[in-house]
């Protein structure tokens, strides 16, 4: 067997094997169905919360699966749009003026070593639980990443030669620029949208987690105090589930990216 | 040359300001918005002293935090090292898992918290466990990495020498993955005092994290703002002094 497929049997067969081993622990009564749900349950409970568009739980504000997920997804494209709006020129600057990103540069590598999460309850303070202080929450996870990998990406083009066929071929700064230093930069300002995109969905899902009342972080949160155990479960499996194929689809862009640049 | 050395201290200068402008900023948003949305910052700071001196009010909720993540942290430190280490020799075992290690980077950890909570209850277990969940990771693909990265001529260079394993381990392998060794204890650390505030700020009965959240509800701006810069005080001293571990290691190696 070739060795690529004989991992990729592995891989899945631990997954499953897990997945199993937690089913009979839970079937068996081994642990309370009350703390855990068998595997099985969560995808069912799950499909049947696709399937009926509403979940059955009473005192819940909004109870439809479609509305919380088009909530937190409102809230985490928001936050990535504005961490790219804002930081992607930011780096540039950084980038442009050496003194600037010298002055800088040990706040924003020291920035993701403080628990900015921490930040939240104040920014609950300012403008209240609703989407506002979400997506400002996720935005300030997801700018900083957007920004260091926009700056080493111009950083890293080659300047010795790269700039000089520009130059050679007589084009304007902006064309030189456009054309040359910006693909050259391409992987790695797509790694900063990689990360900035992931740090928007763990910094909303952790805010609806801790103190929100809408969206599918909340979802968990609610579930759990209402002892909806089951629902609560598949609603962390499709966060879960979520974010794995996202990161999964940009791991594969950023592969691709990096492979064909030939490094 | 001193146009070059007039740039460095106009640098040094910058990093210096910065804080301060920090605090200008600050100030002017406490005269803009108000002292009930915005505390001054020397108002702030006369709590932020009660709290450690004078009342205590932040002592215990500290001494509790800190509790949680030095103990998350080791067992986080332990594993970590010792899951990384087998990884980094099996490169089987590494394929297979690497992708599932990589994977919880990317996932809110947050919402899976409850489940911390069923297994270790509400106080200071699932704290722990659950920044000791936090600060795994980095320290597993880390070292993974270093180890996997190591030349195989060095393991050569030290056959060619005769040195036992043992030998080969304490003069070659150690040496050589050190850096990334602290670069992945460092990020651990952070991480797993992530994951304790994150863990106390979800459901707690005490701790920094809690503290944060009760302030929240009590709308007591001033405690908010001094537990933010009690915990960024921690999170820099840490990495500040990590980060000088790390370059003197650099230095030795002379890379």
């Amino acid at each position: 067997m070739k060795r690529t497929s004989k991992i990729k049997i592995t891989k899945w067969s631990v997954l499953v094997g897990a997945a199993g081993c937690l089913e009979v622990i839970s079937r068996t009564g081994m642990i309370k169905r009350s703390t855990l749900t068998p595997v099985s349950d969560m995808f069912i409970t799950l499909w049947k919360l696709f399937i009926t568009g509403g979940i059955p739980v009473r005192f819940l504000k909004d109870s439809s699966i479609a509305g919380n997920f088009f909530i937190t997804f409102s809230e985490i494209s928001l936050s990535f749009f504005f961490a790219v709006l804002i930081g992607l020129p930011i780096g540039i600057l950084l980038w442009k003026f050496k003194t600037l990103a010298r002055i800088l540069n040990p706040y924003l590598v020291s920035y993701y070593a403080i628990p900015v999460f921490a930040l939240y309850p104040l920014i609950v303070g300012f403008f209240g639980i609703g989407i506002l202080s979400i997506t400002l929450m996720g935005w300030l996870f997801a700018i900083v990443a957007v920004i260091i990998n926009t700056a080493t990406g111009f950083e890293e083009v080659d300047k010795r030669i790269y700039p000089k066929v520009g130059r050679s071929l007589r084009l304007s700064r902006s064309k030189i620029f456009l054309w040359i230093y910006f693909p050259g930069a391409t992987p790695h300002l797509f790694t900063g949208l990689k990360l900035g995109f992931i740090y928007s969905i763990i910094g909303v899902i952790a805010s609806e987690f801790i103190l929100s009342t809408k969206g599918l972080g909340y979802l968990v949160r609610f579930s759990y105090s209402a002892f909806e155990t089951e629902i609560m479960y598949a609603s962390m499996l499709l966060i879960v589930i979520i974010a794995v194929l996202i990161n999964g689809a940009l791991m594969r862009v950023e592969a691709w990216l990096y492979g064909r640049q030939g490094r | 040359m001193t146009l070059k050395r007039r740039r460095e201290i106009l640098i040094k200068l910058g990093m210096a300001a910065m804080p301060a402008l920090v605090i200008l900023l600050w100030q002017i948003g406490f005269v803009l918005f108000g002292e009930l949305i915005l505390p001054s910052p020397l108002k702030t700071f006369s709590v932020l002293k009660a709290g450690l001196i004078e009342r205590g009010w932040l002592l215990s909720d500290l001494k509790d935090t800190m509790i949680e993540l030095l103990f998350g942290y080791l067992f986080a430190v332990i594993l970590g090292l010792l899951v990384g280490f087998v990884l980094g020799m099996n490169r089987f075992l590494r394929e297979v898992l690497e992708p599932f290690v990589l994977n919880v980077y990317a996932i809110p950890k947050v919402t899976l918290f409850p489940i911390f909570l069923f297994a270790f209850g509400l106080g200071m277990d699932s704290k722990v466990a659950f920044g000791f969940f936090h600060g795994i990771f980095p320290i597993i693909i880390l070292t993974m990495g270093a180890i996997k990265d190591i030349k195989g001529v060095y393991i050569k260079v030290g056959r060619s020498f005769r040195l036992n394993p043992f030998q080969v381990y304490k003069e070659i392998v150690f040496p050589s993955i050190l850096p990334s060794l602290m670069t992945g204890l460092r990020l651990g650390f952070n991480l797993s005092f992530i994951g304790v505030i994150l863990g106390e700020m979800a459901a707690s009965k005490s701790g920094l994290g809690y503290a944060l959240m009760r302030s929240e509800g009590a709308f007591y701006m001033e405690k908010i703002i001094s537990i933010v810069v009690v915990l960024a005080v921690i999170a820099l001293a840490v990495n500040s002094f990590c980060y000088a571990i790390e370059g003197r290691l650099m230095r030795v190696r002379g890379t």
